[in-house]
């Protein structure tokens, strides 16, 4: 004979006023009881179970985010940004392993050629600028149309997987550096050209220019002015601190155009 | 007032009209957008989710104008957007890729985010491959994903390119039950070029060809442009601008009746291909 629940302990266990093992053993009879089973689903607060049921699924959701997606969120990066970045092309593993060989192939060449941290130089600035070309646009995100139409489509996924894009080429920039030669300019100075290139190619995409194509022209003509930087006697007319201070001011004013060209950006002007 | 309005719009892709003089009007509905490959729909549908900007003319979109960065905004809040090619993360799962439309739609509090993104995988069907990779779901499934993302936040304006492109013909029966269901009635704006899905499906239809609109009514009354136009008879009649054998052994043809051939009723497929065979026939003249 099947010994059912008595009425007031099905009362009590509905109302969450049982104590954990015997609210356990409820449990584990009306698996295997459905007359009993029906008379708790009846008595149950349906608002409650809707709230214990959505915390449930909530958290069998959470516990499939992708394995970059928390560690992003550990290292304090808010879940909406976490979710963002991991869909930037170019912060996959991919990318970031040929930023690093690059660069230690940069490292190597300056330590090795005798021409000094020229090489190192040459290559870092354009790195991020290739970064950002393929974090964003039709031809390199596979979901970019879906992610234009929305409220964080254009100008501010543009701001953050920029951000997220020279965050993580300066970091792995900023390490390769140290081993640069130590009579060296290269720990710095390929930051300030680096962030102009990069403005520079976000202002020109604002046209109708396809963002990869202007990167790497960019890149290209970057490489060149290095190149003729390097066969004439100063090469310190690149890099030492007037041209830096230079560089700063035309990035400020690069940066300036992008901001009230930010419209453009987000009027699908980019491809 | 109108969920979509566009007045005079132009616009060209490099010397190339892609939309002329477009003025349209889109009411609360489903509206059927049908046309040949290159007659400007997807340009339509991309300037009315706000991806694109018009050349000239004016479009106002849920009231509000797309080129004020603010309206543009608070546009994209009350959208719904399937692109021609929706694209996916291919190593995402169905899920995953719901809740970065949603975090993109600005659907912050993880919370009733989650809830959100089962809400609409539950509506088109996928709450059981939720955790499926997407490159392991078919296309059918993928179709009902770009959906699903779509109806996210309850859009009043629900834009649709092609996206009964591709289903069988059970699928698509699918879709059509699941748009002309949908809760929070949208606006829906589909283009096809199944003329079954706008007879099945829209209240109205527009008809676009070589970037202009050729006609704007109902199905009933596109399929009455053709009146008097289509005739079946046991031979090819060469006066006929378009004809086909038809599985009843006949030939169904469509242009200008001949006197002694006897009329059927036409369908919106027969004023469909009467108007961009006509179309065809005077580029080639």
């Amino acid at each position: 004979m099947t010994t059912h629940l008595p009425a007031a302990t099905i009362e009590k266990y509905a109302a969450d006023a049982l104590p954990y093992a015997d609210a356990s053993s409820v449990e584990a009879h009306v698996l295997a009881c459905p007359a009993c089973r029906r008379l708790v689903a009846g008595q149950v607060d349906q608002a409650r179970l809707r709230a214990i049921w959505g915390e449930l699924t909530d958290r069998v959701d959470e516990d499939r985010v992708r394995v970059p997606e928390r560690w992003l969120r550990r290292l304090g990066t808010p879940a909406p940004v976490a979710k963002i970045l991991v869909c930037t092309p170019s912060l996959r593993g991919s990318w970031l392993l040929g930023v690093v060989i690059t660069l230690a192939l940069a490292v190597l060449a300056s330590r090795t050629t005798g021409g000094g941290d020229l090489p190192f130089l040459a290559v870092a600035p354009v790195l991020p600028v290739v970064g950002i070309a393929v974090s964003f646009g039709r031809a390199m995100d596979a979901a970019w149309e879906v992610g234009e139409a929305t409220v964080t489509g254009g100008f501010p996924l543009l701001l953050i997987r920029a951000g997220a894009v020279l965050a993580a080429c300066v970091s792995v920039t900023a390490v390769a550096a140290v081993v640069l030669p130590a009579d060296g300019r290269g720990a710095l100075a390929w930051l300030l050209p680096s962030l102009l290139l990069v403005v520079v190619t976000l202002v020109i995409s604002t046209t109708r220019a396809a963002m990869p194509y202007v990167a790497a022209t960019i890149s290209a003509i970057w490489l060149c002015v290095v190149a003729i930087a390097a066969a004439s006697p100063r090469t310190d007319a690149l890099f030492g601190s007037g041209a830096q201070a230079i560089t700063a001011a035309l990035t400020l004013a690069a940066a300036g155009v992008l901001l009230s060209r930010r419209h453009a950006i987000e009027s699908g002007t980019l491809r | 007032m109108s969920s979509l309005s566009l007045e005079n719009v132009g616009k060209k892709f490099g010397s190339t009209p892609a939309l002329a003089g477009v003025r349209l009007e889109v009411e609360p509905s489903v509206t059927g957008l049908l046309g040949p490959n290159g007659a400007g729909k997807t340009t339509l549908l991309r300037m009315a989710a706000t991806v694109l900007a018009p050349d000239s003319g004016r479009i106002r979109i849920l009231g509000r104008d797309p080129a004020h960065p603010h309206e543009r905004v608070e546009i994209r809040r009350r959208l719904g957007y399937v692109p021609q090619e929706p694209g996916f993360y291919r190593n995402f799962t169905a899920f995953d890729f719901v809740d970065y439309v949603a975090v993109l739609k600005d659907i912050a509090e993880r919370r009733r985010r989650h809830d959100e993104v089962r809400k609409v995988l539950d509506y088109v069907g996928l709450r059981d491959h939720a955790h499926q990779r997407i490159k392991a779901l078919s296309g059918g499934m993928r179709q009902r994903l770009a959906l699903a993302q779509a109806l996210l936040g309850d859009p009043e304006l629900l834009i649709l390119d092609e996206a009964t492109a591709g289903l069988d013909p059970e699928q698509r029966l699918r879709f059509r039950e699941m748009i002309s269901v949908l809760p929070q009635r949208p606006t829906v704006l589909i283009s096809t070029h199944q003329t079954d899905d706008v007879s099945a499906l829209c209240q109205r239809v527009v008809v676009l060809i070589a970037g202009t609109i050729r006609f704007d009514g109902t199905p009933a009354e596109l399929a009455a442009t053709a009146s008097d136009r289509v005739w079946v008879d046991a031979d090819r009649d060469e006066r006929a601008a378009v004809s086909w054998r038809t599985s009843a052994g006949q030939f169904r043809h469509i242009g200008e009746r001949p006197a002694d051939a006897q009329s059927v009723t036409p369908t919106v497929d027969d004023a469909y291909l009467l108007l961009s065979g006509a179309d065809i026939s005077a580029r080639s003249s």
